[in-house]
């Protein structure tokens, strides 16, 4: 009998960062229309991402701009709410510090070293979470296929882990 | 599969969950944006069993603060309870109570066990730099050069940037490297308490210019030390980064905060806030007497998620402004 198929792993980026950006809907309109611009980037995968960078020279400047200080202070000050990099343990991995909890839509995967936010689906997670644990038992991450999951699905899944460095170093 | 900007699914919890244990300090900092305090304190059985609740919903991290946390009789069962739990904890102390004893005690707690960071306030390499803000420099230090001598335990030195520390302030990088890698610097805040005290003000200029000295001074450093808010006053200031060698402090894709979706607070009655610092603004409810689940999915905490504008925006500037008027969101 064929194992039961566990549906096809997903993986996307949910929040360019945990601690400094706003939700949809309520975006920082103002500011980064100001100081903002969308460029079109390229993944390692060679996917085509579309994102707004708050980096302009001209626009980006916060002398004499109260609310790019008041704003630049209180991110920084979130940064001490959080301690989810613990880089310093010695372990250099991103796939084995990676933070993992499940949701009703599937998971949220936490990058610490990246501070970026992905969701998965349920496969998704089960999918990461058994690379994880290989991860930390040694294991080779090239024969990681659990049961129900396509070898396709499954190396498409590592594939997008590694263009967003979740991976081993 | 895309690596897409995903709508705002539901959390079933934030990611990031700060408590104020007590809302009393033995310090009056200067720039002090928790004062004031009116002296309450999480009674244990609730405290326990709220984050018992947060250990279940699977928060990531926990931020135990105050007022002073180590102030609470009970700060070293809450960390017990959270690291047993496996959830990573971080507690943000003024470091005037960590003495040999409390400080034997609290490596008790935390010894073997991943996730743990101590964050100690310190705004000078000596008591009278310390002092011209924030007190007990002198008591401070020394405990401070015992938590590093004699315990384990990763600590975080955080420090905020004024017109007395603003020349010296990278130099606690070399006093404290390598027993510290982690380093916490903070522009000063307009708040009520620091707008009284205008010595404590720098220029931008001169703010801009620490930054600049602080990135190049990382550069004569080894990479393992971890600059928070590096990137982002790189990135606010211009400054070009070597993107290998500072992996650790570049990430920085981002437009604002996360109030009341991703990270609450918690204050010592209980109060739910989505920001603490436009704390007027963000009220979600109140977990005394009920669990965090139902106010995190209460209509009054979709209401502060749902603001037409961040909450930031609807605080007033030291001229009375709110940044909702100055960008044309009122």
């Amino acid at each position: 009998m064929a194992p039961q198929s566990s549906g096809r792993p997903t993986i996307e980026l949910f929040m360019y960062s945990l601690h400094q950006e706003f939700p949809e809907g309520v975006s920082h309109e103002g500011f980064v229309a100001r100081r903002a611009e969308t460029r079109d980037l390229l993944t390692a995968t060679g996917e085509k991402l579309r994102a707004r960078l708050v980096l302009d020279e001209t626009r980006g400047r916060v002398q004499n701009d109260w609310p790019a200080q008041w704003l630049h202070a209180k991110w920084i000050t979130d940064h001490t709410k959080a301690i989810t990099g613990i880089w310093e343990a010695g372990d250099p991995s991103p796939l084995r510090m990676a933070l993992t909890r499940s949701e009703e839509f599937g998971g949220i995967v936490y990058d610490p070293f990246s501070d970026k936010v992905y969701r998965v689906n349920e496969p998704g997670l089960r999918l990461f979470r058994a690379l994880q644990a290989s991860s930390k038992e040694g294991g080779d991450l090239k024969a990681v296929c659990p049961e129900g999951f396509a070898a396709e699905d499954v190396g498409e899944f590592c594939a997008f882990l590694r263009g967003a460095d979740l991976w081993e170093r | 599969m895309g690596a897409v900007r995903a709508s705002s699914a539901r959390l079933k919890s934030p990611f990031v969950v700060c408590l104020w244990l007590v809302d009393q300090c033995n310090l009056a900092c200067r720039y002090c944006y928790a004062m004031p305090f009116r002296g309450a304190a999480m009674p244990r059985d609730r405290m326990l069993s709220l984050l018992d609740e947060l250990v279940d919903q699977e928060v990531f991290d926990v931020t135990l603060a105050g007022g002073e946390p180590f102030l609470h009789p009970h700060v070293l069962d809450a960390i017990d309870c959270l690291l047993c739990g496996r959830v990573n904890v971080g507690v943000l102390s003024n470091g005037t109570l960590l003495g040999p004893e409390l400080a034997a005690r609290l490596v008790d707690r935390v010894a073997g066990r991943e996730g743990f960071l101590l964050q100690i306030s310190l705004d000078g390499l000596t008591p009278a730099v310390h002092d011209r803000t924030r007190g007990c420099g002198e008591l401070v230090l020394r405990n401070l050069q015992g938590l590093c001598e004699q315990t384990d335990l990763r600590l975080q030195i955080a420090t905020v940037l004024n017109a007395h520390n603003i020349g010296t302030a990278h130099e606690l990088i070399d006093r404290y490297y390598p027993r510290v890698k982690r380093y916490h610097f903070m522009n000063l805040q307009r708040t009520e308490a620091s707008l009284h005290h205008d010595d404590l003000f720098v220029s931008e200029e001169r703010n801009r210019r620490f930054w600049e000295e602080l990135e190049g001074h990382m550069r004569t450093l080894p990479a393992d030390i971890l600059v928070t808010g590096l990137a982002i006053m790189r990135l606010a200031h211009r400054m070009q980064a070597d993107p290998q060698r500072h992996r650790l402090n570049s990430t920085f894709y981002c437009e604002g905060c996360t109030a009341g979706v991703t990270h609450v607070e918690i204050t010592a009655t209980f109060d739910v806030l989505g920001c603490d610092i436009a704390k007027d603004f963000t009220h979600m409810g109140n977990v005394a007497g009920c669990r965090f689940e139902e106010v995190w999915h209460s209509p009054k905490a979709e209401e502060v998620r749902r603001q037409p504008v961040p909450a930031c925006y609807l605080v007033r500037d030291p001229e009375g402004h709110t940044l909702a008027e100055t960008s044309g969101r009122a």
